[in-house]
């Protein structure tokens, strides 16, 4: 069934939507949601709360590709689910060495105040990402956005684990020197 | 705090750049070319072998339900993904801390499953003996408390560990610190310390 027909359910109330949703895209989530948990129970639970979010949220929400509507979702719900369970705690998983990863960029002092913070960043990576190279943009998003595993995005990004991680470290250092001058970081 | 910021400023990423990044993940999944090579790759081999099985089955040169015997073993073994290798734990309740899965019977191997499988699986009534600020908070496996040591050092966190191979043996280790040893063999191995940690964090949070 393709997206329009099973969002049109989720329009109509049919509850058979969340069925077919699962049937179509029970996979995909359960892998962004565990490359974040690193556990098949947690990321079950996140994957059906990703399907009662979906529930609620359309409509009004009528996500053209649903993919990846559900994906953030997915990501979002599986993210809230590691820090409430792990508070300071890093445990192992792609989330945790993605983080660890990211820590070079944004050390500096910022007043964290969550949403407004985060969409503001947001359309300040945006701005980044669109003036990158493709490789470049794909490598990130596929590590730093769908957290798969270096070897992962090497392969379908049709580059060597090695040249993957050094773009990934150049791009991280732009990225840092963009935030500077955009006056992000103080 | 300030990294958890970037993450979730990840949620504002535009649709079209994610679903381009998306549909390589796809089409590096579902590579016909891929699939194609590995299941002939695989076919081939099959009808070799039964080829030649059945060529020396009427020659009476072999048995061949053996054979078929050791092909269903084979294909069990290597059908299965590293990570499935290492099945879920079983969890033994008893009166001690005992924790039990049933694994290859290599040394890596008990790091990795411990890691990655029992972070959710102990039993609710596991005593553990764990010396904190001088207060043991439990009774020792052996139902004696340790002491401090002399001198006022603080006892390391110490666990027994069964492991029960697809065979049925049961190999049991015991973890004090960083040492890993084998009551049986008296083979002893050390974790290094990111293993340690990360063991220590699954152990401490039952």
């Amino acid at each position: 069934m393709n997206d329009a027909r099973i969002v049109e359910l989720y329009w109509q109330r049919d509850e058979s939507a969340i069925a077919v949703t699962q049937e179509k895209y029970n996979a995909y989530l359960l892998k962004i949601a565990n490359n974040i948990l690193n556990n098949h129970e947690d990321s079950e639970e996140s994957v059906n709360d990703t399907y009662l979010a979906a529930w609620n949220s359309i409509p009004p929400q009528k996500p053209a590709v649903l993919s990846t509507y559900l994906g953030k979702l997915t990501r979002r719900i599986s993210i809230s689910l590691f820090r409430r369970k792990n508070a300071d705690k890093r445990q192992g998983g792609e989330f945790a060495l993605s983080f660890a990863e990211m820590e070079d960029v944004m050390e500096g002092n910022m007043e964290p105040e969550k949403e407004m913070e985060a969409q503001i960043l947001g359309e300040l990576l945006n701005k980044f990402l669109r003036s990158l190279k493709p490789d470049e943009r794909r490598t990130f998003i596929g590590r730093y956005y769908y957290m798969d595993p270096l070897k992962e995005v090497a392969a379908y990004c049709g580059m060597s684990e090695g040249k993957a991680k050094t773009m990934l470290f150049r791009t991280r250092v732009k990225l840092k020197e963009y935030l500077r001058k955009e006056g992000f970081m103080i | 705090m300030n990294t958890d910021l970037i993450f979730d400023a990840m949620d504002y990423i535009d649709d079209d750049m994610l679903e381009d990044v998306d549909a390589l993940r796809a089409k590096k999944k579902a590579n016909p070319n891929r699939i194609w090579v590995r299941y002939a790759s695989v076919a081939a081999c099959l009808c070799i072998i039964i080829g030649a099985v059945y060529l020396l089955d009427r020659t009476g040169m072999i048995d061949t339900s053996e054979v078929a015997d050791e092909l269903a073993q084979e294909n069990e073994v290597s059908g299965e993904s590293l990570v499935h290798r290492y099945v879920r734990a079983d969890i033994i309740t008893s009166d001690n801390t005992t924790l039990s899965v049933t694994a290859p019977q290599k040394i890596t191997a008990i790091y990795d499953i411990l890691r990655t499988e029992l972070k959710s699986e102990a039993a609710a009534d596991d005593k553990l003996y764990i010396e904190n600020d001088k207060e043991p908070v439990g009774e020792k496996t052996d139902g004696t408390v340790a002491p401090e040591n002399a001198g006022g050092v603080i006892a390391q966190p110490e666990y027994t560990i069964a492991l029960v191979s697809a065979d049925g043996t049961k190999t049991v280790y015991t973890l004090v610190g960083k040492v890993v040893h084998n009551e049986a063999t008296g083979e002893t191995f050390s974790l290094n310390s990111n293993q340690y940690n990360e063991l220590m964090e699954i152990l401490n949070q039952k």
